[in-house]
């Protein structure tokens, strides 16, 4: 799937945003970007399977899934 | 209006008890990689609010930055459809929200962003930038993006 443009803003508004719409060369409409790799703060990444897998190992095991979702 | 009301006072309930005596692991259940609606939600995990079972869902993914391994938040809301309503669930906002799908604004109920830290008697809470410290087991570090 095609990704949307990504853009950082400045000013009135702050943060990251993607660009829902292009209305003519100079209209666009933006959106904030609430995706996961924006939520991620600075120098954080996503855990890997092997560190959640040594954090059940040592406080004992999370709830399995119950097939809701 | 009555669902995004009670929706919000979850968040707030939640947020509070975050703050107050953080997310123990046992208390996290594993999301299904591959869920029946066709929600796929790798590697995440999720609490029911109101606790036990409650009608809202939060869904977590755990980073990792240089204090150690952390909870953040990726969705909140509704577990199931609301009769006659095409409301998105926690699991489809969840899902639309990791690599390869576009991103969607959640409603306007912000983005908590709880962090849980295990096994560490000097924890901290940090709401919106703030921190103070002193939380004694394994807790959660939350902050409300505007």
């Amino acid at each position: 799937m095609e990704q949307p443009p990504h853009i950082k803003v400045s000013g009135a508004l702050e943060g990251e945003f993607i660009i829902t719409e292009e209305r003519s060369a100079n209209e666009f409409v933006i959106t904030r970007d609430t995706s996961w790799e924006a939520m991620l703060g600075k120098g954080e990444r996503a855990a890997t399977a092997e560190e959640v897998a040594a954090l059940e190992a040592e406080h004992g095991p999370f709830q399995p899934a119950d097939g809701e979702g | 209006m009555q669902s995004v009301r009670a929706g919000a006072e979850a968040l707030r309930d939640a947020r509070n008890q975050f703050e107050r005596d953080g997310v123990e692991i046992k208390t996290l259940r594993r999301c299904d990689p591959e869920g029946r609606d066709g929600t796929e939600l790798p590697a995440c995990f999720k609490v029911y609010l109101p606790a036990p079972n409650g009608k809202f869902g939060m869904v977590f993914r755990f980073v990792r930055d240089a204090d150690g391994i952390a909870l953040r938040y990726l969705a909140l809301g509704v577990r199931h459809h609301p009769r006659n309503s095409h409301a998105q669930i926690v699991y489809e906002v969840a899902h639309r929200r990791l690599p390869g799908w576009p991103a969607r604004q959640f409603g306007s109920l912000g983005n908590l962003v709880p962090k849980l830290v295990p096994d560490s008697t000097e924890l901290s809470t940090d709401l919106d930038g703030g921190r103070t410290a002193g939380v004694s087991h394994l807790l959660t570090q939350v902050s409300l993006l505007s």
